[in-house]
C-alpha cells in the first residue's frame, strides 16, 4: 500500500463529497422517482391514454379526493385501523412465537394447522369474520392481524428455536427463571429475525386494509380505491394508489426508526452481559 | 437419543393431530350452534362435497390451472428477484438509489392493481400473473437484498487480498451467507403465491381455484365453497413441506461447507 | 424412503398441472349444412349466473353456430372486470349492467351498447328483491330509512333504484348506509344482523324469506319498471375494426335471446347444467324477460335517475352510446 496507489483513489471520493450529506440523501431519495416521473409525463404528453393519466391529473384527483373531508372520514380511520392491526399482530405474533417456538412439540402440533390456516383467501375470511365480530372496527382489525401476524409469528418461531444452545445451557446453570431468560436470552436473540417479520407483516397489513374495506362497510381508504375502480374513475384510482405507496413509505421510514431503537438497546443489553 | 425416522414420524403424527383437532373445532362450531350451519357447513358437509369433487375431471383441471399460474408465478418472481436483488445488494450506489421508489412500490397491494392487470392482459391467467408476481416478487427481492448485503467482512477482506475474481467471490462469498435469506425468501414466496393466485381468480374470474368457489358461490353451493377453500389450504401444505424439503436439501449442503470454511 | 416420496410429491403436482392441457370438448358447432360461409370465433364476456342461461341455451340450440359464429364464454365476476377486459381486447362484447358502460364512456372509453338483452319484469315477482330480516322489523320501502342495505356493488343500479323507491314512498333515501356484499353472502349476514337489508336475487332472496324475513319487492318496479337488467356492449373500435363480425353476432344474439323467450325449460335445463344447481333450483328461479330490443329498457328514465342523485358529474350522451 504505497502512497501513489492510495491518493489518486482518494481523489475522486474527495471529488463526490462536495456534496453536502443532506443533499445527497434527498437526491438518493427523489433521484430514481423524479425520472421514472419524468418517463411518464412525457409518455402522457407523447401518447395520451386513458388508462395511464398525465401525473398532473393524477395530482389533480390527489387534492381533490384526499385533502377534503375524505381525510377525516376515511384517511385516519382506515390509518388508525392499520396501525392498530400491525400492533396487534406484532403483539400476538411474538406472544404465540415465543410460546410455540420454545416447547417443541407444540410447534410440531400447531405448524401443519398455522400452515392450512395461512391459506385460505383473505376476501373470504371477510365475511366469516363479521359474522363473528359485527361490522365494526373490531372487525377489520382482526382482518388485518389475522394476515399480518404470520410472518411475525413464523420468524418469531425460527428465531427462538436458532437461539445458541451454549447461551441456552448458561441461562440454565444460572437457573434464571423463565422471564428473565425470555428478556435477557430469547428476545434479544431471536430480535434480528424478528424484526424481518415484523417488516414484511407491514405490507401483508396494508394489504388486508384494503381487503378488510371491500365489503360490509361504506367508508375507508381502501373502500374509496376500490369504488374508483368499480366505476372507472380512473385518476382518482391512481391518486389512490399513490396514496397507499405513501402510506407504504412512511410505514417503511417508521420502520427503520423502530429497528435501530430495538436493535440498539438489545445490542447493548446483550454487550452488557457479556462484559 | 431418538432416531430420525421415529422423530420425523412423531413429527408428522403431532402436525397431523393438530391439523385434526382444527377440524374438530369447526365441527363442533357448527354443532353447537355458534355458527349457521347452513351457510357455514360443518367439515362432515364440506368434505362429502369435496368427495364429488375429486370424481370430478373438472376439479383437477381447476386445481392444475391454479398450480400452474403458482408455479409461473413464483418462478418468473423468484427469478427476476434473484438476478435484481443480487444486482442491486452487490452495488452500494444501486442499493441508495432505489431504496425510495422500492418502499414506495412494494406495499401497493395488488387488489389496487387488478383493473390496470386486466387492462394489460384480459380476463385470462396473464392478468391474475401481474397479481401474483408483483406481489411475490417483492417478498423475495427483500429477501435477497438483505442476505447479499450481510457477506461477513472478515471473510470479505480475505477474499479480497486473496485477489479471488468476481465469479467465485460470487459463489464462495456472497452465495453461502445469501442461500438462507433466499430459502427463506422463496418459502414465503411460495405461500403468498399461492393466496394470491387463488385471490386474483377469485377477483378476476382467471381458470382456477379461486373462478370455481365463484361459480359456486353465487350457485349457493356453500359446502362446494368450503370444500374448495380446504382444496387451497391443503395445497398450501403440500407446497409448504415440498419447499422445506427442498430448503433442507440446499441448506445442508451449505452448512457443511459453512462449517468447513469455520474451522 | 424420502427421495421416492418427494419425487412421488411432484409426480403428482406435474400430473394435475398437465390435466390444464385437456381442453374441454364443450359446445363445438355442429359442422352442419347450410352454414355461412364466414366463421368468427367470438369471445364474449358474461357473468356465471342464472340470466346467461339464454345464452347456454341458445348455444346448445346450435344458435351462434348458425351464424357463422363459434362463441367462447368467459366468466367474469361483473362490468368493472369487464370493461378492461374490452379495452385490452381480450374480449369482443360484453354481457353487463348497463350503468358499466355509462361510466366507461363519462371516462373517456368508447364504450357502445348494440342491444339489449334482459329486462325485469314490470309487474307480479321480478328478478330480484330487497330482502329485509325479521328483526329489522321493516316492512316498507320507507322503513330502509336510516338502516344499512347491501348491494352487491356500489354505484349501480341497484342502490340507484332502492333510493328512488325509498323516497317515492316517503322515506329519506340520503339516511341509508349502503355497504358492498357479494350475493351469496347476504343470507348469513342478514341473518347475523350485521345488515338490516339487502338487494338479492334467487336463490339467496328465498333464503332470507323462507328464515322468516321480509321481501319488499324489487326496486326496478319502484323506480323504471321493466328496467333492463343487462345490455350487450362493445368498444367502437372493435365495431370499426371488424364490422362483419360485430353484424353476425347482434343477429345471432338476438335470434338467442328470441329463442330462449319461446323455450323457457331449455334455459332452465341449461342453468341447471351451467350452474351445477338441482333442477328444482332452477325451476324456482325468476328468469327476466330476454329481449335484444332497447325501447323498453329505460335506459333514459336511468339515466335521469342517475343525473338525480348525483352518481354522475356530468350526463353521459345516450346518443353516441347507444349504437341506432
Amino acid at each position: 500500500m504505497s502512497a501513489p496507489a492510495v491518493t489518486p483513489r482518494l481523489l475522486p471520493a474527495a471529488a463526490r463529497r462536495r456534496l453536502p450529506r443532506w443533499l445527497d440523501g434527498l437526491l438518493e431519495a427523489v433521484g430514481l422517482p423524479l425520472v421514472l416521473l419524468g418517463v411518464w409525463a412525457l409518455s402522457a404528453l407523447v401518447a395520451p391514454n386513458n388508462r395511464f393519466p398525465a401525473p398532473w391529473r393524477i395530482a389533480e384527483a390527489f387534492v381533490d379526493t384526499w385533502l377534503g373531508e375524505s381525510f377525516v372520514v376515511d384517511v385516519l380511520p382506515s390509518l388508525g385501523r392499520l396501525a392498530a392491526g400491525i400492533v396487534v399482530a406484532i403483539l400476538v405474533g411474538v406472544a404465540l412465537g415465543l410460546l410455540v417456538g420454545s416447547v417443541r412439540w407444540l410447534r410440531e402440533y400447531l405448524e401443519p394447522a398455522f400452515e392450512f390456516l395461512r391459506a385460505v383467501p383473505p376476501p373470504l375470511l371477510v365475511p366469516i369474520l363479521t359474522l363473528l365480530l359485527g361490522r365494526g372496527d373490531e372487525t377489520k382489525v382482526a382482518v388485518i392481524v389475522a394476515g399480518a401476524m404470520w410472518p411475525v409469528l413464523l420468524n418469531t418461531i425460527e428465531g427462538v428455536r436458532a437461539v445458541d444452545a451454549v447461551q441456552r445451557e448458561t441461562a440454565t446453570s444460572y437457573q434464571l427463571s423463565a422471564a428473565q431468560r425470555i428478556r435477557f436470552l430469547i428476545l434479544p436473540s431471536a430480535a434480528p429475525q424478528i424484526l424481518a417479520g415484523v417488516r414484511q407483516s407491514l405490507s401483508i397489513a396494508l394489504i388486508l386494509m384494503v381487503i378488510s374495506e371491500m365489503w360490509l362497510t361504506s367508508s375507508g381508504l381502501g373502500n374509496r380505491i376500490l369504488f374508483f375502480q368499480q366505476n372507472f374513475m380512473i385518476p382518482e384510482m391512481w391518486s389512490g394508489i399513490v396514496l397507499l405507496g405513501l402510506v407504504g413509505v412512511a410505514l417503511a421510514v417508521l420502520f427503520q426508526l423502530a429497528e435501530r431503537w430495538v436493535l440498539g438497546w438489545y445490542r447493548g443489553l446483550k454487550e452488557t452481559e457479556r462484559a | 437419543m431418538k432416531s430420525t425416522k421415529s422423530r420425523r414420524a412423531r413429527s408428522a403424527l403431532l402436525g397431523a393431530a393438530g391439523v385434526l383437532t382444527l377440524l374438530l373445532v369447526w365441527q363442533a362450531s357448527s354443532e353447537l350452534g355458534w355458527v349457521n350451519g347452513t351457510y357455514f357447513p360443518p367439515p362432515t358437509e364440506v368434505f362429502a362435497a369435496l368427495g364429488r369433487f375429486v370424481l370430478d375431471l373438472n376439479y383437477w383441471r381447476t386445481i392444475g390451472n391454479t398450480l400452474l399460474t403458482w408455479a409461473i408465478g413464483l418462478a418468473i418472481a423468484g427469478v427476476s428477484a434473484l438476478v435484481l436483488g443480487t444486482v442491486v445488494g452487490l452495488v452500494p450506489v444501486l442499493r441508495r438509489y432505489t431504496r425510495s421508489t422500492v418502499e414506495f412500490l412494494r406495499p401497493i397491494p395488488s387488489v389496487a392493481i387488478i383493473p390496470l392487470a386486466i387492462l394489460l392482459f384480459g380476463l385470462d391467467r396473464d392478468a391474475s400473473l401481474v397479481i401474483v408476481v408483483y406481489a411475490t416478487f417483492w417478498q423475495i427481492f427483500i429477501q435477497v437484498l438483505y442476505g447479499v448485503a450481510d457477506v461477513d467482512p472478515v471473510a470479505r477482506d480475505t477474499q479480497r487480498s486473496f485477489g479471488l475474481g468476481t465469479l467465485s467471490r460470487f459463489r464462495y462469498l456472497v452465495l453461502p451467507t445469501a442461500l438462507p435469506y433466499i430459502m427463506t425468501g422463496v418459502r414465503l414466496g411460495a405461500t403468498v403465491a399461492l393466496i394470491l393466485t387463488v385471490t386474483a381468480e377469485l377477483l378476476i374470474g382467471a381458470p382456477g381455484i379461486g373462478q370455481l368457489l365463484t361459480v359456486r358461490s353465487t350457485a349457493g353451493d356453500y359446502a362446494g365453497v368450503y370444500a374448495l377453500v380446504v382444496t387451497a389450504a391443503l395445497l398450501a401444505l403440500v407446497i409448504n413441506l415440498l419447499v422445506r424439503a427442498v430448503e433442507r436439501r440446499v441448506l445442508s449442503w451449505h452448512q457443511s461447507v459453512r462449517a468447513e470454511v469455520v474451522l | 424412503m424420502k427421495r421416492r416420496a418427494f419425487l412421488g410429491g411432484l409426480a403428482a403436482l406435474a400430473t394435475t398441472v398437465a390435466l390444464v392441457g385437456c381442453t374441454d370438448s364443450g359446445a363445438s358447432p355442429d359442422p352442419t349444412d347450410a352454414g355461412p360461409a364466414e366463421t368468427y370465433q367470438v369471445r364474449v364476456a358474461a357473468l356465471p349466473i342464472a340470466e346467461t342461461g339464454a345464452i347456454w341455451a341458445a348455444l346448445d340450440a346450435g344458435i351462434f353456430a348458425d351464424h357463422g359464429i363459434e362463441l367462447e364464454i368467459l366468466p367474469a365476476q361483473g362490468g368493472a372486470q369487464a370493461i378492461p377486459a374490452l379495452v385490452a381486447g381480450d374480449i369482443d362484447f360484453a354481457i353487463g349492467q348497463p350503468m358499466g358502460p355509462f361510466r366507461a364512456a363519462l371516462g373517456g372509453e368508447e364504450v357502445r351498447i348494440l342491444s339489449n338483452y334482459a329486462n325485469s319484469l314490470p309487474s307480479g315477482d321480478d328478478v330480484n328483491s330487497v330482502v329485509a330480516s325479521a328483526a329489522s322489523g321493516i316492512t316498507s320501502w320507507a322503513d330502509l330509512s336510516g338502516k344499512t342495505v347491501a348491494v352487491n356493488s356500489l354505484g349501480a343500479a341497484g342502490d340507484l333504484t332502492i333510493r328512488a323507491a325509498v323516497e317515492k314512498d316517503g322515506g329519506d333515501p340520503a339516511s341509508i348506509e349502503f355497504v358492498a356484499v357479494a350475493f351469496p353472502d347476504v343470507p348469513a349476514q342478514i341473518e347475523a344482523g350485521t345488515i338490516d337489508a339487502a338487494w338479492a336475487p334467487d336463490p339467496f332472496r328465498g333464503m332470507v324469506v323462507a328464515a322468516g324475513g321480509t321481501d319488499l319487492g324489487g326496486p326496478y318496479q319502484q323506480a323504471v319498471p321493466g328496467l333492463t337488467v343487462l345490455t350487450n356492449f362493445t368498444l367502437q373500435k372493435v365495431i370499426d375494426e371488424q364490422p362483419d363480425m360485430v353484424e353476425a353476432w347482434t343477429a345471432a344474439l338476438s335470434d338467442a335471446l328470441d329463442y330462449a323467450a319461446g323455450h323457457e325449460d331449455e334455459v332452465r335445463a341449461a342453468i341447471a347444467t351451467n350452474l351445477d344447481i338441482p333442477e328444482a333450483a332452477a325451476a324456482g328461479i325468476v328468469l327476466p324477460e330476454f329481449t335484444a330490443d332497447l325501447s323498453n329498457a329505460g335506459l333514459e328514465d336511468l339515466v335521469k335517475l342517475a343525473m338525480k342523485f348525483k352518481y354522475f358529474e356530468t350526463e353521459p350522451d345516450l346518443d353516441a352510446i347507444v349504437v341506432q
